[in-house]
């Protein structure tokens, strides 16, 4: 709404040549000039109502002090001549007395010149000038001062304009440039040198001096009323003020107001300030909202990230393995191609080489073809004549050929296989060497052999070497076991003196500490074989025996240790088996020995063999607790010990069937067993068939 | 009374081999390694025990001789050792049986009575 204010005084009585008349008589040219004049010729109504011809009210700037009359009359020939009569057009000078106004801490000036504007008063001294409407001068109090950049590109726009004509019309983009740079040359701010260059340029010489001498006056009016602190602007404009707060606030709290006694750098700061807080603002609720999407989808996004970059770093680990494994296999591939070239060198070297004899015999002619080698290993130049057993049979040690003709003898009759060590004295020097040979029978006519092929070869740095391990063991299994052996037999006499005197007491504990014996004596053993095993020297000894009779010993060894069990083993065949006797008897107590242990008292033990396509079968049955099915492989295990419940532990260090599952791998056979629980077990082994041997 | 030759070095042993043989109602005759036994100038006996760890020349290598020589070669060896992996090769060296440290007593005097029967069978 465009609120006019009327004015109804006399101002169209005035005209711009009467206003020239009170401030000099002297001066009647069209230019005006700088009034001192002599106003104390004039009385103060007369001085009062010059004023109020001119300007339409007589404001209070003019009416102060009371007792320095002369002071107010030279503030007015300044004003007429800076102001009034300074040419520049009446609606500029007005709008940018008020613009500049705002940058003053007092109110009058702006607030005085506000009311010129809108029509209490003329504005300039120029009556004809149509009042402007409050919505205007609101407009302009909201024009911001441009600075720094802003104010950096105006002026360079500014600069390269020709120079102007006129001075711009009110409300243009021209005349907010002209007020900006006007007030930073008013206000001596930074950009106060720049734009006074630019005003320069921009204004004609007389134009450019006229907004001087302007400026000049706007800031003796804005000292002055600092100074003078109870000026005021009259009842019209308070009324007016009352009614339009938003005018009244937009003067009365201008930020600009202060700025112009804030150095710059502060006003840097405000207009920095000023911007953040505006950027601020214009993050509105939406824009948050955004924000927040934003941020929940890099959240999202990092996460999905991190995610693929572990999968893809475990990828990469599984690929780093696959690789290693890769590479360990070629390396495997690699040795194991270089091992057999190495395998195939040694055979060949062997072959070649004195190392390595070969003979062929033929069994229905005796006749033996050697090789090289086979001679040089007894020390007799190499040649190709035929040799019968009879001329080797002359080398062998006399102490060993009763043996050797035996253990061929029983290749040739039964096993088909021959293996022998044995020593030799060599033709040339009478040296004693070890040999070892083996033989197999490679053809029969009928049932009969007729052909036997076969390799020997020097052992004796071998033997050397085995005897010094044999030594070794035979050291540590002596030092424990010779004490032992005599505690043993010891308890045994003291068990019969006991008993001729009928001393029972000493009997029984002499039959438990005989027990224990035998504890620590098979441990040592156990701790000897399972050494053995893991050097991979279990040494075997195999021989043809009656199995049967074999179970029969063992269990009637065992039979004292648990009386309260019924050990059963009714099995009367003959079983003739070839194998470690002494390392089956071995498993056999280790097997039914491991019944008595886990079964309750009085229940049986069944023991049974029989012949079975695969070899012979050997079972041990317990009605004991029975093998839990998760733990049936890990028995076997080294060092696996069985447990009766949370707390006990069943004596034993857990080797007993690791030795036992060994010696059957051994023989090529194997051990297993079956098991259900709270019923019992079956332990069975099976020694497959003598052409399996 | 028969009589047995025992060569054992440890001095435990051979108290125990006396103890165990002389109570069975044998006549003993020990001697600490195998060089002394092939050097002396021994009455033949029913039954050598040769422990197979000896000094000097090994219970085996002493079983080897007494298996070569004419006046010995029929008399029953039974080879001890605390090591029981030499079953193999005692019988390797000619010996008649094998017996493991630590032993029963019983075991022992049932061993010889077979062997020395065997012999008196076979003579």
């Amino acid at each position: 709404m465009k609120l006019q204010v009327g004015y109804s005084g006399d101002r169209h009585l005035y005209n711009r040549k009467l206003r020239f008349m009170p401030s000099t008589n002297q001066n009647h040219n069209n230019k005006p000039t700088i009034a001192i004049s002599g106003t104390q010729i004039k009385g103060k109504d007369q001085f009062y109502a010059d004023i109020k011809s001119q300007i339409g009210v007589v404001p209070d700037f003019f009416k102060l002090p009371q007792n320095k009359p002369e002071t107010p009359d030279a503030l007015w020939g300044f004003a007429v001549s800076a102001y009034l009569d300074n040419p520049l057009p009446p609606l500029f000078k007005e709008r940018l007395f008020v613009y500049l106004s705002r940058f003053c801490e007092a109110k009058y000036s702006i607030t005085r010149h506000l009311g010129f504007l809108i029509g209490l008063g003329h504005a300039a001294g120029e009556s004809s000038i149509p009042p402007q409407s409050i919505k205007e001068v609101m407009t302009l109090l909201e024009r911001n001062l441009h600075r720094d950049q802003n104010m950096a590109t105006i002026n360079k726009v500014l600069l390269d304009m020709p120079a102007l004509a006129n001075l711009p019309q009110e409300e243009t983009e021209l005349e907010d440039a002209i007020f900006a740079c006007t007030t930073h040359v008013f206000l001596q701010t930074e950009e106060a040198a720049n734009c006074l260059n630019v005003l320069k340029h921009v204004l004609d010489d007389s134009t450019f001096q006229y907004l001087l001498v302007f400026l000049a006056f706007v800031r003796t009016a804005h000292y002055w009323s600092i100074l003078q602190q109870n000026l005021r602007v009259g009842d019209e404009i308070e009324e007016l003020l009352a009614i339009h707060e938003k005018l009244a606030e937009l003067l009365f709290k201008d930020d600009e107001a202060y700025s112009y006694q804030i150095n710059n750098a502060l006003l840097t700061e405000l207009e920095s300030l000023r911007m953040e807080k505006l950027a601020h603002e214009m993050v509105g609720h939406e824009e948050r909202v955004v924000r927040e999407k934003q941020e929940a989808l890099i959240s999202k996004t990092t996460f999905e990230l991190n995610a693929r970059v572990k999968q893809l770093e475990g990828a990469n680990e599984e690929i780093r393995n696959a690789r290693r494994a890769a590479l360990n296999l070629m390396e495997d591939a690699v040795l194991a191609e270089e091992n057999i070239k190495m395998l195939e060198e040694r055979y060949r070297v062997a072959l070649d080489s004195a190392n390595m004899g070969t003979w062929d015999w033929n069994m229905d002619k005796d006749v033996i073809v050697w090789n090289e080698e086979h001679y040089h290993l007894l020390g007799l130049p190499a040649d190709s004549s035929a040799r019968n057993l009879d001329f080797f049979f002359q080398f062998v040690h006399e102490n060993d050929l009763d043996l050797l003709r035996m253990v061929l003898q029983k290749a040739i009759l039964e096993t088909g296989y021959y293996q022998m060590e044995f020593r030799i004295e060599r033709a040339d020097n009478g040296q004693m060497r070890w040999m070892t040979s083996f033989g197999r029978v490679v053809a029969r006519n009928g049932g009969r052999a007729t052909r036997m092929v076969g390799v020997m070869f020097d052992i004796t740095e071998r033997k050397k070497l085995e005897q010094q391990k044999d030594d070794f063991i035979g050291i540590a299994s002596h030092e424990l076991r010779t004490p032992v052996t005599s505690i043993k037999a010891y308890t045994e006499i003291l068990q019969e003196l006991c008993e001729e005197d009928s001393y029972t007491q000493g009997t029984e504990l002499l039959k438990k500490l005989d027990m224990q014996v035998d504890r620590l004596a098979h441990l040592v053993r156990s701790l000897l074989d399972t050494t053995k095993i893991s050097e991979g020297q279990l040494s075997f000894a195999y021989q043809e025996f009656d199995l049967t009779k074999l179970i029969n010993e063992r269990v009637d060894d065992l039979r004292p240790t648990s009386e309260e069990h019924n050990l059963v083993f009714k099995t009367k065949d003959k079983l003739s088996v070839f194998a470690d006797k002494e390392r089956i008897g071995q498993v056999l107590i280790n097997l039914i020995s491991n019944a008595i242990k886990y079964s309750p008292k009085g229940s049986d033990i069944v023991i049974n063999a029989i012949r079975t396509d695969e070899g012979i079968e050997v079972s041990v049955k317990d009605y004991g607790t029975g093998i839990p099915s998760e733990i049936k492989e890990k028995i076997f295990e080294r060092f696996y010990r069985a447990r009766s419940s949370q707390t006990d532990v069943f004596p034993g260090i857990g080797l007993g069937l690791y030795i036992a599952a060994e010696i059957m791998k051994r023989h090529g056979g194997r051990i297993w067993v079956e098991s259900e629980q709270n019923k019992g077990s079956v332990f069975y082994f099976l020694l497959p068939n003598q052409n399996g041997l | 009374m028969k009589h047995i030759i025992v060569a054992e070095d440890d001095p435990g042993i051979r108290d125990i081999f006396k103890i165990i043989l002389e109570r069975a109602g044998y006549e003993v005759t020990s001697y600490s390694n195998g060089e002394t036994l092939m050097e002396n100038n021994f009455t033949a006996p029913h039954i050598f025990i040769l422990d197979k760890q000896l000094p000097g020349i090994d219970g085996l290598e002493v079983c080897r001789f007494l298996k070569s020589q004419e006046s010995t070669k029929n008399i029953p060896v039974i080879v001890v050792s605390a090591s029981p992996y030499i079953s193999g090769l005692s019988s390797n060296a000619g010996a008649d049986d094998f017996i493991e440290k630590p032993f029963k007593g019983k075991f022992l005097i049932e061993l010889i009575e077979k062997h020395t029967k065997k012999k008196d069978a076979a003579q």
